[in-house]
């Protein structure tokens, strides 16, 4: 998510201190960046548990592998995290599949003024078919969509980010976008 | 692997207009009604999509973003202490099972001489706001630095790491800065980080040994750590230490001693 306006000077020091070692400026790329990771997180596992727990992995791996960012500025920061985030999310994926799934939440509370239980169960059956869709695209086509629909990048964000031209990534775009869609529909028939 | 046919050009123009409207508040039916029939149903469904994609995400917490932002800069601090040993490591010559204890006396002497036998002894209890902590950490890798071998470089841990707890404890107790017990979690932290790390090479090499020792070092640390007042640099520590047990493999099962076959038992006249 590039959309906090923070001068590049600023992060290009903080990134030369981080790798440093100094606690301050590692603090503050990841408050940074925390929003953006854990939405792309959020995207590819299924539950809230999971995004934080895969959330915490990618940084602790941060942390570790500081000495090989190479990153001068807040985009090529976010490149590497995301990097890592989807390395991450599918080892945790993979690992899932050979574990039971986790059981089902015992109830929804609700407070006055909040979405009805009803909604909220709504809510989460439409992200889990999203969701499920998401992982039925292409890597290429998936790897579009989460950069337009929820690290909010523009055209030329993602085409640096998935290595190609924008053309490509305009087709490739509405490519995923009709077959999201016809997996949605299919999904909610089947 | 799903792949629908490519958008015509008037419907890729369609719906990157429709997807700006949408982003800026208009509704899709709105959208979709300026466009010809034969187009709607598609980017009815296509910007559906869309909308069902932007209402994905999660947002993150206030409390667990402040929680993982603690552990990172724990896990920060650790790294910054292990880069600080790693260049203590490179400024010792390497040398023979002679040449070690010749040079820790020799250190241990420097700084005696420096300070007084006193102050080296009084260093044991001393925090990180004394001059004689330095004393102390100085004289734990000298320690580490010339122990004979990697064996004797966990026994030295093994004694050390208790001492760090209690330092990490005391802090605690006597109400000291959180950035000075920051410390401490970090230096419990890198000391049971290598102990685990040369468990986990002597039992892949098939020595489960310094796997048990080190397990039992945990399980005392996490007795003391249960005794002390709860607050979030406890709990800090609680989930390092936690973290390299769990980092350590299972330990190889005893093996049961052969027992020679029994002969059948008698079965009981009829």
């Amino acid at each position: 998510m590039t959309s906090v306006d923070q001068p590049a000077t600023d992060v290009a020091q903080a990134i030369e201190r981080a790798k440093a070692s100094d606690e301050d400026a590692f603090a503050f790329l990841y408050r940074l960046t925390l929003r953006g990771v854990y939405r792309y997180v959020s995207v590819r596992v299924p539950t809230a548990d999971n995004a934080e727990e895969v959330t915490q992995e990618v940084y602790m791996a941060a942390v570790a592998g500081l000495g090989s960012l190479r990153a001068s500025n807040e985009a090529g920061l976010y490149a590497w995290l995301y990097q890592i985030a989807r390395n991450k999310a599918a080892d945790f994926l993979r690992q899932r599949y050979r574990r039971p799934a986790d059981p089902l939440p015992d109830g929804v509370v609700v407070a006055d003024g909040r979405p009805s239980a009803q909604d909220l169960l709504e809510h989460e059956v439409e992200r889990e078919q999203v969701r499920h869709a998401l992982q039925q695209l292409t890597p290429e086509q998936r790897e579009v969509l989460l950069c337009k629909y929820v690290m909010d990048y523009s055209n030329d964000q993602t085409a640096r980010q998935v290595g190609k031209n924008v053309n490509a990534v305009n087709q490739l775009h509405h490519r995923a976008l009709a077959s999201l869609a016809r997996l949605l529909r299919d999904n909610a028939y089947a | 692997m799903p792949n629908a046919p490519y958008p015509s050009a008037d419907f890729a123009t369609a719906l990157e207009a429709c997807l700006r409207q949408v982003a800026s508040g208009a509704t899709i039916e709105a959208c979709v009604a300026r466009y010809p029939e034969s187009m709607q149903q598609a980017l009815l469904h296509a910007l559906s999509a869309a909308q069902a994609l932007r209402g994905t995400p999660r947002e993150p917490g206030a409390a667990f973003a402040d929680r993982l932002e603690h552990r990172l800069r724990g896990a920060v601090a650790v790294r910054s202490q292990r880069a600080h040993a790693r260049w203590a490591w490179l400024a010792l010559p390497s040398l023979t099972a002679w040449g070690r204890p010749a040079l820790a006396a020799a250190l241990v002497l420097l700084v005696v001489a420096r300070t007084s036998v006193g102050a080296v002894q009084a260093s044991e209890g001393s925090l990180p706001d004394s001059p004689l902590y330095a004393v102390k950490t100085a004289i734990e890798q000298v320690n580490v630095a010339t122990a004979a071998d990697e064996p004797a470089k966990l026994d030295v841990r093994l004694r050390q790491a208790p001492q760090q707890m209690s330092d990490f404890l005391n802090a605690t107790r006597a109400n000291r800065p959180e950035p000075m017990i920051q410390r401490l979690v970090a230096r419990v932290a890198e000391t049971l980080t290598l102990t685990v790390d040369y468990a986990m090479q002597s039992q892949a090499a098939g020595d489960p040994e310094p796997n048990r020792r080190v397990r039992a070092l945990i399980r005392s640390l996490k007795s003391r750590l249960t005794q002390a007042t709860p607050g979030s640099l406890v709990a800090q520590l609680q989930g390092l230490v936690e973290e390299q047990e769990q980092r350590l493999p299972a330990l190889p099962r005893p093996q049961r001693p052969a027992t020679p076959p029994q002969p059948p038992a008698a079965r009981p006249a009829q």
